[in-house]
């Protein structure tokens, strides 16, 4: 019960704080959707500044399983767990769609050396 | 009223850090700690498989929750440590990553050192060098 009152208060003031645009059913769409590859690469090259973006849907079209390779010069200078959790906070919205993500993460100058 | 509203606020907000610190005693349980889907035996999804697979071959003693068995630990844990996914592993307390970045640590040797600071040994320093 208290619990209950805990959450709600958090998603309200989730609600308040970042409005989503989309309507209800929009929404639901959504999340029976999954995501557009097309989506996830546009975002994560915005907000991360990638040089290099590598997504592959292993879903069968579904949209809700993705592998991805990302190559940010943001990730200079951060160990791996900081690398991902900047691409979990880029992309934080669409992976409450998706069941699985998994990602390797590199800088530039570490992403030339392993395609080598 | 108003007395009654900073009641509840209060009661909320204790609630609220009485869960935490409930995680905080279960991340602290063993050495290493894993927050899976299914069970070491039988794990129910890739990912949590994979830890298992490396925790095995580095023959590291661990404590594992099963999320599937708790979904209000499902989403505790992940506010907890504010990451994603599951499976989430702890070592010495700390969160330390999911499958991704074990796989990576084990891969670079990192995983090796991160679990001598916690005073355990590879399995894998013993195993016999591979034949070159």
């Amino acid at each position: 019960m208290l619990l209950r009152s805990v959450r709600h208060s958090v998603k309200c003031f989730r609600d308040r704080a970042f409005p989503v645009s989309l309507n209800f059913a929009q929404n639901r769409l959504l999340a029976t959707m999954g995501v557009p590859q097309a989506v996830l690469e546009a975002k994560l090259r915005e907000k991360l500044q990638c040089t290099h973006v590598e997504l592959s849907d292993l879903s069968d079209g579904c949209g809700q399983k993705f592998a991805a390779v990302i190559v940010s010069p943001q990730f200079v200078g951060k160990n791996l767990i900081s690398q991902q959790r900047l691409v979990n906070a880029a992309i934080a919205e669409e992976l409450e769609q998706i069941h699985a993500f998994t990602q390797k993460t590199y800088t530039p100058e570490a992403w030339e050396a392993v395609k080598k | 009223m108003f007395a009654r509203r900073i009641f509840c606020q209060t009661a909320r907000f204790l609630a609220a850090e009485a869960k935490h610190k409930h995680i905080d005693e279960m991340v602290k349980k063993a050495k290493v700690v894993v927050f899976m889907k299914g069970n070491p035996k039988e794990p129910q999804c890739g990912f949590s498989n994979a830890v298992v697979q490396i925790m095995r071959m580095h023959g590291v003693p661990y404590e594992s929750y099963d999320v599937l068995q708790d979904e209000e630990l499902r989403q505790q844990i992940k506010q907890f440590t504010n990451w994603p996914t599951i499976p989430q592993v702890f070592i010495n307390g700390e969160f330390v990553g999911g499958c991704d970045i074990m796989l990576e640590m084990h891969k670079s040797g990192d995983l090796v050192e991160e679990l001598e600071k916690a005073g355990i040994r590879s399995a894998l320093l013993d195993a016999e060098p591979p034949n070159k």
